[in-house]
């Protein structure tokens, strides 16, 4: 059927929304009709994307540098066995936003909106939309330092980044957008050879489960290693765009089993890679350099320890990992603008009748492109603010979930079970006490 | 219900508050009112510590 612009002038856009959602519900709806192992397995790979992507998404550029600065400088002792705890906290989280997304078919910002008003709504939108263009330009700085060891200048390598990610975001529909970032999302695992290639000791590996102890005993810049590395593991824009993935898909109570289980093969995923990062640096570079290596330090020791091609993969994974984070915060910050202010909000809508949600995204990875190409921006002031804006965020957005989660009135049976409430409790309140003890030592440099 | 390429798809049933409908406040009482005290002392602690370290340089 012929469509154009002006008859939709007049028609319901969110008609028009919910009839494009529609397609891809009725896929989902044959695929449960149908019997037999292959039509299992085709329904769970239809239906898997949000959790994976979101997880795989969030070892982005910030977070490989940081799993490879911590293996760097603390070995694989202590970080291992809490990347696992870390991960099973990531899990809890992301859980409820498909819960939430899925019984709702509302997305986070306009729950908060709805449910507690204007206030909390536009702080959640403000902290968020901020902490997203701060967080796209170290996505950014990764691409362009993976593909400086290609030779290729920043400005050619931001301008394909981010025609990438503005082309997959403007022309397609959602479920080919979510088919093209998985596969851009796999090129995550080649932390998994290239840790091979460092050939770690894994007896090593054992032993930091056995014997877990905190490396060099309990400092500030240890404390701020361990938030660091919790902030890249559970991070406000994952629960946004998570649950607004799980509504833009059409996802509905019926497919929460598949979304959990989405969402357990995404943390397996990015504990994996994570956990390969820290293994490969903990290995090549722990007992010779350790503290102080930044990003192009550990790129070039890993030439020199394991040969170029090792080089060149981390290089091309820290692109991956850039380029993949870009695509989904510029997502999350469109979805969280569209929810916030009731306007189409679906990356199925075609360009020229939901200009209004296309812009917010677009114009956040533009900007945060530009801020890394200006000389001298100051970048490391700029992360810490991210930094400092999450730590802010990160209770009260997980705060929100868990009212939303406990509220009957918009969840029926599908509140949270006690373990969920008592889990979701006590990782709000250890990072209320992470970032407390942070803050302190902050005022008493000396507390540690 | 919309009717797509012969099945039936679901779109608006099945959540205890209509995803068409308008989304109503939240009564903010008891424990959940307490939540938000507490969230609001957090904020304010936060941003002091970030005033401070800011004055000191620390960032």
């Amino acid at each position: 059927m012929a469509r154009n612009a002006n008859v939709y002038a007049t028609k319901d856009l969110h008609e028009l929304e919910r009839e494009l959602r529609a397609k891809d519900m009725a896929r989902v709806a044959r695929l449960y009709g149908k019997r037999g192992f292959w039509a299992r397995l085709r329904l769970l790979l239809v239906l898997i994307g949000p959790g994976v992507l979101t997880m795989i998404a969030d070892n982005d550029a910030g977070g490989v540098i940081t799993y490879a600065q911590t293996g760097a400088t603390y070995g694989i002792g202590f970080f291992i066995p809490s990347l696992i705890i870390a991960g099973f906290i990531a899990y809890v989280v992301q859980e409820m936003t498909v819960r939430l997304g899925a019984v709702t078919r509302r997305g986070h910002a306009e729950m908060i909106w709805g449910r507690y008003g204007a206030f909390w709504g536009w702080f959640s939108l403000v902290d968020l939309v901020v902490a997203n263009v701060l967080t796209l330009v170290t996505e950014f700085i990764g691409i362009k330092i993976g593909m400086g060891v290609f030779g290729v200048p920043g400005w050619i390598s931001e301008s394909i980044a981010l025609a990438i990610d503005v082309f997959a975001l403007l022309v397609l529909r959602y479920y080919t957008w979510e088919r093209i970032a998985l596969w851009i999302a796999a090129g995550n695992l080649i932390f998994i050879p290239l840790m091979f290639m460092a050939k770690p000791h894994w007896s090593a590996v054992a032993d930091a489960f056995v014997n877990w102890n905190v490396p060099g005993g309990f400092t500030a810049s240890f404390l701020f290693i361990v938030l660091a590395n919790f902030g890249t593991t559970i991070a406000p824009w994952m629960l946004f765009f998570q649950q607004s993935s799980v509504v833009d898909k059409g996802l509905t109570e019926r497919d929460i089993r598949h979304g959990q289980l989405d969402t357990a093969l995404g943390t397996l995923a990015m504990i994996v890679v994570a956990c390969a990062i820290m293994v490969l640096t903990g290995t090549v570079m722990h007992s010779s350099h350790g503290m102080n290596l930044d990003i192009t330090g550990i790129l070039n020791l890993l030439g020199a320890k394991i040969g170029p091609v090792g080089e060149r993969l981390f290089a091309l994974g820290l692109v991956e990992a850039g380029l993949i984070a870009a695509i989904a915060l510029t997502a999350s910050t469109s979805w969280a603008m569209g929810e916030a202010f009731h306007w189409p909000k679906s990356i199925n809508m075609p360009a020229r009748l939901a200009w209004k949600f296309y812009v917010p995204g677009i114009a956040s990875a533009v900007i945060a492109a530009a801020i890394v190409l200006i000389p001298h921006a100051p970048l490391g002031f700029l992360n810490m603010i991210v930094q400092v804006i999450a730590s802010i965020f990160m209770p009260a957005a997980l705060m929100f979930l868990m009212l939303l989660l406990n509220d009957r009135e918009v969840m029926g049976h599908h509140v949270n079970r006690t373990w969920q409430n008592v889990s979701g409790f006590a990782i709000i309140g250890l990072l209320v006490v992470l970032n407390g003890l942070y803050g302190l030592t902050v005022i008493f440099p000396n507390l540690f | 219900m919309k009717r797509k390429d012969g099945l039936i798809v679901d779109l608006t049933s099945g959540a205890p508050i209509s995803p068409t409908d308008p989304l109503p406040r939240a009564q903010v009482k008891g424990w959940v009112k307490a939540v938000f005290w507490g969230l609001r002392v957090y904020i304010a602690i936060m941003l002091v510590l970030v005033v401070i370290g800011l004055a000191k340089g620390s960032f």
